[in-house]
């Protein structure tokens, strides 16, 4: 799983978070938390996977500097949330309490 | 409730068939899903599947026909259809009271997937300097 992860980051990162990644899934049944190479496709329903780039204080999602993500995933990833804001499957101004404790994606250092 | 439609490989449909996705419903549930699944056949869609995501609290409160709504159910329909169609289905589904958003889409999984090559590096030193020649 670490090395999925690391193909699609920028590439000459200074911190690559492949020891996050390397923790893995909480849970295999939600297969599409990391990225693979002949990525899977997105489908509206999976809030686990789509909430880990979205902010957990205001909701935002994250911008291409913080995720790390390629231009066209960074674009699925987007439109995809949008998508389930919309559709009613994602909370937009927050991220759902449900999804906190999720491995951290993202290269993002909140304030303590 | 997601729909999803898949691409056409019987020949029977001379029309390009799409998947589409739809969501969220009122608790009077069986009255309405049946409703909604005539409707669709009435249409001429094929309904493929149909799941229930369960219910549970919407994400946010969403006010529809003058009502607000904060619980919901969720299904999933997973329906053939031509493309003409869905005009038809959308606008009659707004009406529907019991259904609170109506979404249709087209199924994920018939997209192709293409190759993701991964973040190219650009070298930014050539952009630093203009190529353009100065007039002196």
């Amino acid at each position: 799983m670490a090395a999925i992860v690391a193909v699609c980051r920028v590439l000459g990162r200074k911190k690559l978070t492949l020891g996050t990644a390397a923790v893995g899934l909480p849970d295999p049944a939600a297969h599409a938390v990391l990225w693979r190479r002949g990525c899977s496709q997105l489908t509206s329903n999976e809030d686990l996977l789509l909430s880990q780039f979205v902010s957990p204080f205001t909701g935002c999602i994250y911008g291409r500097h913080i995720t790390g993500l390629c231009g066209k995933k960074q674009k699925e990833i987007t439109k995809a949330i949008k998508r389930a804001q919309i559709m009613g499957f994602m909370p937009v101004t927050y991220k759902d309490p449900v999804y906190l404790k999720d491995p951290k994606v993202c290269n993002i250092k909140y304030r303590e | 409730m997601p729909r999803a439609f898949s691409a056409p490989s019987e020949e029977d449909f001379a029309q390009q068939l799409r998947e589409k996705r739809m969501a969220c419903e009122l608790p009077e549930t069986a009255a309405a899903l049946k409703r909604m699944l005539q409707a669709l056949m009435d249409r001429g869609a094929i309904v493929r599947n149909l799941e229930n995501l369960g219910e549970r609290a919407l994400p946010y409160r969403i006010s529809v026909h003058s009502q607000k709504h904060t619980r919901g159910g969720y299904f999933l329909v997973d329906f053939y259809a031509p493309t003409t169609i869905v005009e038809s289905i959308k606008e009659y589904l707004s009406r529907d009271i019991d259904v609170i958003r109506p979404n249709i889409i087209k199924h994920p999984l018939t997209q192709e997937v293409k190759q993701c090559e991964g973040i190219i590096p650009v070298p930014l030193e050539e952009k630093l300097y203009s190529t353009k020649r100065k007039k002196k």
